[in-house]
């Protein structure tokens, strides 16, 4: 798999969720919920673009879904993600 | 069991004094300390000079809630609960409304409540460790205003209302007692089991939560806000035994492909309520949770929480699959439900509004001037509620939901009349007129403000009309999406064509859109 720095995965999550929202005025600590007016089913759209993107599955089941729900970490998680596969 | 005035308390007290009663995160509350704050609220305010009006519960779902809504209760008063997340105008809208006798808070609370709660009401607040109750602001008998809220009445809901203010649902403590007769009885929670509490308190779901649970003796737990989107966890975590959520819950986890067979084996019982339920995500749901029988409930708040329901059968036979979605099923037994439909007309005799009566309905909004065309008298004189929902019954005598028959729209099972939020637009931008529709296809999803202004190109900013909306209105009533637009799609009538101009924004990514305010730089 190829290996993003924070950077570049951070980078590729705003323009995510830029496509999806009028605005991107989005703290990285920010609820994504309640900073752009994703509906929890917007939330899930995007978080399905995300794993595409990046080729990765994320364990729906056994994540917890606070992890998921600000730029920051949703960042950590996927680099996480990524170091694991690439170790295995 | 039939439930009366001040009984709670009694049925509290005849639970295991050492089951938890309420589970908050770490946070875990017996019934006995349930008891002892519910007593302690109830003596504090019996020996207050507080007016008679209602108790407003502005506290997140806890054991300081459950216990505020018991004292209401065991005092003979109506609750009405507040959200800390909506914006100070909705509240104070509601505060003057209701004229509340006092407003009870938790200290978890009292930092995002104190700018909103200025007003001159008593103040009573929790401390964290439910041990201790002061005023934060002392009753004044002198300022006391008599209430419109009677005292027949249990609780007051407030809807989106189609005048541009919340309208107020108040619901007599006659209706929730039938329907608690009939929930405890075929949906009820014993000791020992563990029930959901997803709903905040400002929906009437959330009543169901509280008072099924803490009747039956079960305990409480509840989901914090950041994982009701996806619950999976939460539910195998916590081991729920009950689970109780709108249909949106179900189906993003199904969405996201975490509805693995056998993932739920806790699960006994599932009920969903809010919104359509489709039949895909349910057959997912029963694979996920195979001991958990699902049940799909029914009802507008005038109705009290739910007056209809079907038990999902073990296989989906083609008679229930009309529409693909889950059967609403039959009305509660001592209710009544008819399809107003006009044969005369053409129209089927089997499909049309649906309208309801008996002891769940309501009388009427608080505010008389509301809905005044939402009852209707019927054959023998008696009154009925129109829901607005269009239903279908189908060969199985059972029914099914169908449409709506007006504009209303539903976000996440919040009802949201779109009229609501058009007129805090036209407030702020009076030059300008919008349509609000909800997108489900296409680029743009959720809430949609189409504008047209008097000068073509020259409308508001979608962070100015979101920022408009915002200070007067829940977040989930704010546009996602501002679209300007050179002109409307009218119908054979002259009139809008909400559903054509749905169409455009879902399917013509720039099609009459002059223009189309994106990213803000």
């Amino acid at each position: 798999m190829k290996k993003h720095s924070e950077y570049e995965i951070r980078g590729a999550i705003r323009r995510l969720i830029s496509e999806r929202v009028d605005e991107v005025s989005l703290d990285d600590s920010a609820s994504l919920l309640e900073g752009t007016n994703l509906d929890s089913l917007g939330v899930v759209e995007l978080l399905l673009a995300i794993e595409e993107e990046f080729s990765i599955s994320i364990d729906f089941v056994a994540v917890d879904p606070e992890s998921l729900l600000s730029i920051s970490g949703l960042t950590h998680h996927l680099s996480m993600l990524m170091d694991e596969s690439n170790v295995g | 069991m039939l439930v009366t005035w001040g009984a709670l308390t009694d049925v509290l007290a005849g639970h295991r004094p050492d089951d938890t009663a309420v589970e908050t995160g770490e946070q875990q509350t017996s019934y006995k300390q349930l008891l002892d704050l519910t007593c302690a609220i109830r003596e504090q305010i019996a020996r207050s000079p507080v007016g008679s009006g209602p108790i407003v519960v502005a506290d997140d779902p806890g054991a300081g809630a459950c216990a505020t809504i018991a004292a209401a209760q065991a005092l003979g008063r109506a609750y009405v609960p507040l959200s800390a997340s909506h914006p100070a105008t909705r509240i104070q809208q509601i505060l003057a409304a209701v004229e509340p006798a006092l407003i009870v808070q938790s200290d978890r609370t009292a930092t995002r409540m104190a700018d909103v709660l200025s007003g001159g009401y008593p103040l009573l607040t929790i401390s964290r460790e439910l041990g201790n109750l002061s005023w934060s602001r002392s009753p004044n008998p002198v300022v006391n205003c008599a209430s419109p809220v009677g005292s027949d009445i249990a609780y007051v809901m407030f809807t989106s209302g189609t005048t541009g203010r919340p309208k107020g649902v108040p619901v007599r403590t006659e209706s929730l007692m039938a329907y608690l007769d009939v929930a405890t009885k075929r949906f009820g929670v014993r000791p020992g089991d563990r029930a959901s509490h997803f709903f905040e308190l400002t929906f009437d779901l959330s009543v169901h939560d509280v008072f099924v649970t803490l009747l039956g003796g079960g305990t409480l737990v509840v989901i914090p806000a950041e994982q009701r989107m996806l619950p999976a966890r939460f539910l195998r975590e916590k081991q729920i035994s009950h689970w109780f959520s709108v249909p949106s819950a179900a189906e993003s986890l199904h969405r996201v492909g975490a509805l693995r067979p056998g993932i739920f084996p806790h699960l006994r019982q599932t009920l969903f309520c809010g919104e359509p339920l489709r039949w895909p995500v349910t057959e997912a749901w029963q694979a996920a949770a195979p001991n958990s029988r699902i049940v799909n409930l029914y009802g507008p708040t005038e109705a009290t929480i739910a007056i209809s329901y079907y038990v999902v059968p073990g296989r989906r036979s083609r008679s229930n699959d009309v529409y693909g979605i889950v059967p609403i099923g039959q009305v509660f037994e001592g209710q009544h439900g008819r399809i107003f439909s006009r044969p005369e007309a053409g129209e089927q005799p089997n499909r049309g509004e649906l309208w309801l009566s008996g002891s769940q309905v309501i009388s009427g909004y608080l505010d008389a001037g509301d809905g005044q065309d939402a009852f209707a008298s019927g054959p023998e004189g008696v009154a009925w509620y129109r829901t607005g929902d269009a239903v279908e019954r189908a060969g199985d005598g059972l029914l099914h939901f169908v449409g709506r028959i007006d504009h209303q729209l539903k976000i996440s099972g919040y009802r949201v009349e779109p009229a609501e939020i058009e007129d805090a637009i036209h407030r702020a931008f009076p030059a300008c007129r919008s349509v609000v529709v909800r997108c489900d296809r296409g680029k743009r999803r959720g809430l949609v403000a189409a504008i047209i202004c008097e000068e073509t190109g020259d409308g508001p900013a979608a962070s100015a009309v979101r920022e408009a909306c915002g200070s007067s209105l829940p977040s989930y009533m704010i546009p996602a999406h501002v679209v300007e637009l050179v002109s409307w799609p009218v119908n054979a009538n002259g009139k809008i064509d909400r559903a054509a101009v749905r169409r455009q924004l879902e399917e013509h990514p720039n099609p009459d859109v002059v223009a189309e305010h994106g990213v803000e730089s």
